[in-house]
């Protein structure tokens, strides 16, 4: 099992600090959800953990080892991270993304290996893109294409996979479909997936594991009972919810319902 | 070349017929076109003494009119433009990959700004130097790009930065250049010249100047390609997939500039080239710079030595020069497959 731990990381962009000394780890092969209102700093912890946002303070250890200083190759082997906008050539085809998963493997002018090939068609048809392999980018549906973006971090092989706010711009059946793929991902290759959500449902449905953020800073961190309360998520986002057990399918599921929102909420302009 | 994508098992890459037919087309046309530029011109010259010439050129008759004309002028300016093209082509490539930007092309980094400066002010104001003046067109495209790199650095080079730098540094470097111009009026006559771009009176001087640059260059891309094309994904997703971000842009900024200052020094500003021949080529092949940059390449050499043969002879003896032949012709052509390319989707 590998683990990520950040040590009072202090995150900022330019002059403006997002983050403060913030301790967070990960050493179980958990889904954990980071979940938070707007402007938390939930995203830019993400980024500070995928080594793409190097902390003003505090160090950031994967495996062992600080991660920025750690060959950012090195690094790609072990943790992938699927940043929200990911842009991509409109005529690149589904394949050919998913072949950049393994050049954190590949030697400087060394053509594919028989592992490069199979860890390829191995994630491609683990998101069941198999038979869009050769379509183009732009002819895919969201749903599709972020399956693409999930068979490209897969083929990286990864032991930690990072993913900020996978289901934005989805309809609620391609949302769904994207977090159980998600799900079946860790389960078959036990993977730690950390993601950031917006749908709290989501979350306590499909993680182990849930982080508060507010205002850059950790307001709790546990189990989905110990953070799916009303009184934490009222606190949370300053709204007034009422969480509800629903069962589906033999599943039990907390729910959360908004009620109202409180005054001086995290979203109130001046 | 390796042909990744039919590497997939099944089902085949659909764009990989149409990508080794434009890759054999491209190729097939540099041979061509410079075939043609060797046997073609205003004198003519039977086609056994010109394979004599080019290939047997310890022949014992070798101080022979013809050979000397094979020889010393229509090879070296033939092998000089099949150079420059590519050179441009390249360059232009690899600046609309890393910027980002369709626009971009070797002159927005300011390097024909720099080369035009530098090659007037030694026309005009030393014209006992004028030997000297591709090395210092050379020199002064580098001192541009060298500007243009400082004043875009904030932890490596920002993409819009370095185009607004490379605007901002163009602009001054060409008010010089004016400068000079206005202020010496009667004696502009060599510039115009060197302005609108030409192979004429290329020598072997030449070839040597620029192949060391063109042979790095196309070895540089083959084996940079990948970090070109990670690039596309955006700097997030490139890091992510292990690429060194701002060292890759950096590097492959730095040899757009060598290959776009050498093909500068040595035939003047033919800075259409560079622009045109990547978006033509990627209406054809797609965005990959695997196959995008070798037919660019190959097609590069190809329209740069194909219009200079065409430009020369076609109202022989009289010759139009290449840049400005190349963009009448050209440009049409160009909006033509754009309108095309876009229809199309």
């Amino acid at each position: 099992m590998m683990s990520i731990k950040a040590e009072s990381i202090t995150l900022r962009y330019g002059a403006e600090t997002i983050v403060e000394k913030m301790d967070l780890a990960v050493d179980k092969a958990d889904i954990v959800s980071i979940i938070g209102p707007n402007g938390s700093g939930k995203s830019t912890v993400l980024k500070a953990l995928g080594r793409l946002l190097k902390p003003a303070g505090g160090i950031v250890f994967l495996d062992g080892k600080d991660i920025q200083t750690e060959k950012t190759g090195r690094v790609a082997q072990k943790l992938a991270i699927l940043p929200q906008t990911a842009v991509v050539p409109g005529d690149m085809t589904v394949y050919d993304l998913v072949c950049y998963g393994r050049m954190p493997y590949q030697k400087f002018f060394a053509p594919k290996s028989e592992e490069d090939l199979s860890r390829i068609e191995m994630a491609i048809g683990a998101t069941g893109m198999a038979e869009m392999k050769f379509r183009r980018m732009d002819t895919l549906s969201g749903g599709e294409r972020q399956r693409a973006w999930l068979s490209l971090a897969i083929a990286q092989n990864p032991k930690i996979l990072l993913l900020d706010e996978p289901t934005t711009f989805l309809d609620i059946h391609h949302q769904l479909e994207i977090m159980k793929l998600i799900s079946h991902l860790h389960r078959k290759l036990s993977i730690t997936v950390i993601m950031v959500l917006h749908d709290l449902n989501h979350a306590a449905r499909f993680s182990n594991r849930i982080i508060a953020v507010k205002k850059g800073a950790v307001m709790i961190d546990g189990g989905i009972g110990e953070v799916f309360r009303e009184e934490i998520l009222g606190a949370l986002y300053n709204v007034k919810t009422q969480i509800i057990k629903i069962r589906q399918n033999g599943e039990e599921h907390l729910y959360c319902l908004a009620d109202d929102v409180c005054e001086g909420g995290p979203h109130e302009r001046a | 070349m390796s042909l990744s994508m039919a590497a997939g098992k099944g089902a085949k890459d659909p764009r990989l017929g149409k990508r080794i037919i434009t890759l054999s087309a491209a190729l097939a046309a540099l041979c061509a076109f410079a075939a043609a530029g060797v046997a073609l011109g205003s004198i003519d010259i039977k086609l056994s003494e010109i394979l004599r010439a080019v290939f047997d050129h310890a022949d014992p008759e070798n101080l022979r009119e013809n050979f000397r004309i094979i020889y010393y002028i229509r090879l070296p300016r033939v092998l000089t433009a099949v150079m420059v093209g590519v050179n441009m082509a390249l360059a232009g490539c690899i600046m609309q990959g890393v910027l980002r930007n369709p626009l971009a092309d070797p002159g927005i980094i300011g390097v024909s700004a720099g080369a035009g400066m530098t090659a007037v002010a030694v026309m005009v104001l030393f014209p006992e130097y004028s030997l000297l003046i591709p090395p210092i067109a050379f020199l002064g495209a580098l001192a541009a790009t060298g500007i243009v790199f400082l004043l875009s650095w904030e932890n490596g080079i920002q993409p819009l930065r370095m185009i607004l730098a490379g605007v901002a540094v163009s602009a001054f470097f060409g008010a010089i250049m004016s400068a000079i111009m206005v202020f010496n009026s009667d004696k502009i006559q060599g510039t115009v010249n060197w302005m609108a771009g030409g192979f004429h009176g290329r020598s072997w001087e030449h070839v040597k100047m620029i192949f060391p640059y063109c042979l790095f260059g196309t070895v540089s891309v083959l084996c940079g390609y990948r970090y070109l094309n990670a690039l596309q994904l955006g700097d997030e997703v490139a890091k992510s997939i292990g690429a060194r971000v701002e060292l890759s842009r950096f590097l492959l900024v730095a040899l757009s500039a060598l290959l776009a200052a050498s093909a500068v020094s040595v035939a003047g500003m033919i800075g259409f080239v560079g622009l045109i021949v990547p978006h033509t080529m990627r209406i054809f092949v797609g965005s990959d710079f695997e196959f995008l940059l070798s037919c660019s390449a190959l097609f590069g050499g190809a329209l740069v030595v194909g219009a200079d043969t065409v430009a020369r002879t076609i109202i022989a003896p009289i010759e139009i020069p290449v840049g400005i032949f190349m963009a009448l012709l050209g440009a049409p052509f160009f909006l033509y497959l754009l309108k095309k390319g876009m229809s199309r989707g």
